[in-house]
């Protein structure tokens, strides 16, 4: 069974974890990475920071004046991975349409 | 009137009836905002349906609520993580206004730019649904349990007499129907609110929020926060006031359970621990409160009566009861229980205790009207019917077994010839209890007890039921078919 893709925050959050920040570095950091195209509001971050660190694809490292600071962890860095082979998966199948396969697909076995 | 006072007299608060739940909050963010605009701030929201708010300015504002799951049955985030959450809120363009359960609530001037605290839909409703599915569960085990308590306390009330001394259960019952109606209601308000909702993420729509005024809600709940007050003033007076040492024992496991309750929510839930630590912490903390109010409770058991017996002179004078120093015998020692509750307003039993194991018991009610204090005397001569059996239980039994009468069997007034002439009959043993039922509850000379009801509530005379008015008198100890006995409860009981 194909597993569960991850949400456009999720994509994020995790990708900005792969160093260790807290919660506001998390977001300055996923406007910074796409531009201020894609914006994860506080209320979307620590539901989401809270259920990785349940799932333990994050890990707390440090807790210092009111901030948690985290990092991803194998797990994550594994469902991470998984996510990206799959959106590149459907950037080949893009790519093979716009390069015009329907005859391909027209005289297929 | 100088302009001081009026000023003075204005109010700087406004309470208000209403209903927030995951199902609604939009609805009441812009409800806050038409507030801001009259000059009115939301400072607290008790239950999810009392709103309290304080004057202010009128204001320009944007509120926005947020779900953000604060707590589970084991785990809850620390005051720290809160602080961090708000920390960045802020940063962000929202300040923390309060927090209702799991919704979140903030603010921001109108014409302030801010970034959204929810970015995503399909995540917003993951926390929903988290949310929702929690209540649901809740809602599924209380449910059945709040119906079952309230066929109970409904049926005691208007069918039975259980419930007429029980003041906190009257206090309460007004609210019951609501109640019932309400979880019913919820359970498929939220069932449907979560399904529609999948379907729309589903779809890549949007969440569709209830529009729905919650009427039964906001009345049911504000009834109920209502009904706290006077409930507490009755345990108060009962326990202060009639010093009812029976309120303060049970008035213990609950304190020491809420006390027990708080600890764990405030250290353990918080904390840094594993789930598996946090759980075995609840367990821990359900055994100790059960130990401990129990160990507590024994104790009080005893040394309450003892201290009870301080106050019985004093108490005792306005009282009409009866004590072995009335029937020329020496009381060791009594015991006062005094009770109140709307529909019996003044109550007390007295137990006299005497040498040896004797005891004469008084127990006085007075209803608020006469229809009441007839329906404690059909208590009292109901439970008269039910309670001789179990006693002679094992006499009956073993008659019925060996075929061989019981001389015991006397006491209940089934006498040798009428079992010889029962006991072979097909329902025989039916027709002996029924008999011996019958025999249980008879009806006392009224006149000579100048009553309006009376009732021998046993065979031997020993227990007796009067009723004159409002007011009921359940007697037990003495041999009330004795003359003797008969004029000087009488007299005592000023009957």
């Amino acid at each position: 069974m194909a597993k569960k893709a991850l949400t456009q925050p999720m994509y994020y959050i995790l990708l900005s974890l792969k160093e260790a920040r807290h919660g506001y570095e998390i977001m300055q950091y996923i406007d910074w990475l796409t531009d201020g195209r894609v914006v994860v509001g506080p209320g979307t971050l620590y539901s989401l920071l809270s259920s990785f660190e349940e799932d333990g694809w994050i890990e707390l490292i440090s807790r210092k004046d009111n901030k948690k600071t985290y990092t991803i962890t194998d797990k994550g860095n594994k469902n991470l991975e998984d996510e990206i082979s799959r959106l590149e998966e459907m950037l080949e199948d893009a790519k093979k349409v716009e390069g015009g396969n329907e005859d391909e697909f027209q005289n297929r076995g | 009137m100088p302009r001081k006072l009026k000023e003075a007299m204005k109010m700087n608060f406004k309470i208000e009836a209403n209903y927030i739940n995951i199902t609604n909050y939009p609805s009441i963010e812009e409800h806050f905002q038409e507030m801001a605009k009259e000059g009115w701030m939301i400072k607290r929201i008790i239950m999810g349906s009392l709103f309290i708010y304080e004057k202010i300015e009128p204001s320009d504002l944007e509120f926005s609520i947020t779900p953000y799951e604060v707590e589970t049955a084991f785990t809850r985030k620390s005051k720290e993580e809160l602080e961090e959450f708000q920390t960045v809120s802020k940063s962000v363009g929202w300040d923390y206004v309060l927090k209702t359960f799991n919704l979140h609530i903030y603010c921001k001037e109108a014409d302030q730019p801010a970034i959204d605290l929810q970015t995503d839909e399909e995540e917003k409703f993951k926390t929903l649904e988290f949310i929702g599915k929690k209540q649901l569960k809740s809602l599924y085990i209380l449910t059945p349990i709040f119906l079952f308590f309230s066929w109970s306390i409904l049926g005691g009330l208007f069918g039975g007499t259980g419930l007429l001394k029980r003041g906190s259960v009257q206090i309460i019952s007004p609210v019951i129907p609501f109640g019932i109606i309400l979880s019913i209601k919820n359970i498929f308000h939220m069932r449907k609110f979560l399904k529609e909702n999948r379907e729309n993420i589903k779809l890549g729509r949007d969440i569709e929020f209830s529009s729905s005024k919650f009427r039964l809600e906001k009345v049911t709940l504000s009834l109920f926060l209502f009904l706290l007050i006077p409930l507490a003033l009755h345990y108060l007076y009962n326990i202060f006031v009639l010093r009812n040492k029976i309120m303060v024992i049970i008035a213990i496991p609950i304190i020491i359970g809420a006390i027990g309750g708080l600890l764990y929510r405030r250290f353990v839930k918080p904390s840094n621990k594993s789930l598996g630590y946090k759980k075995f912490g609840f367990v821990l903390m359900l055994a100790s409160v059960s130990i401990v109010s129990l160990l507590v409770s024994q104790f009080s058991g005893l040394d309450v009566t003892k201290t009870a017996r301080v106050y019985l002179e004093a108490d005792k004078e306005d009282l009409r009861i009866l004590s072995f120093n009335d029937f020329h015998s020496d009381e060791e020692f009594g015991d006062l229980i005094k009770e109140a509750s709307p529909l019996v307003p003044k109550a007390y039993t007295y137990i006299s205790h005497g040498s040896g194991k004797e005891r004469i018991e008084t127990e006085y009610s007075k209803g608020i009207n006469i229809s009441i204090a007839e329906r404690l005397v059909k208590k009292h001569k109901r439970e008269g019917r039910e309670n001789v059996l179990p006693s002679y239980h094992q006499e009956l039994e073993y008659s019925f077994e060996k075929d061989e009468y019981v001389s015991q069997l006397e006491l209940i007034g089934l006498s040798k010839e009428e079992f010889i002439e029962l006991k072979d009959k097909p329902d025989g043993e039916e027709k002996v209890e029924e008999l011996v039922k019958n025999k249980a509850v008879f009806k006392a000379d009224e006149e000579l007890w100048n009553s309006d009801e009376a009732y021998f509530l046993n065979y031997r005379e020993t227990k007796i039921v009067i009723r004159q008015g409002e007011e009921v008198f359940y007697l037990k100890g003495k041999d009330f078919s004795d003359p003797e006995i008969v004029e000087i409860t009488k007299t005592i009981l000023e009957l």
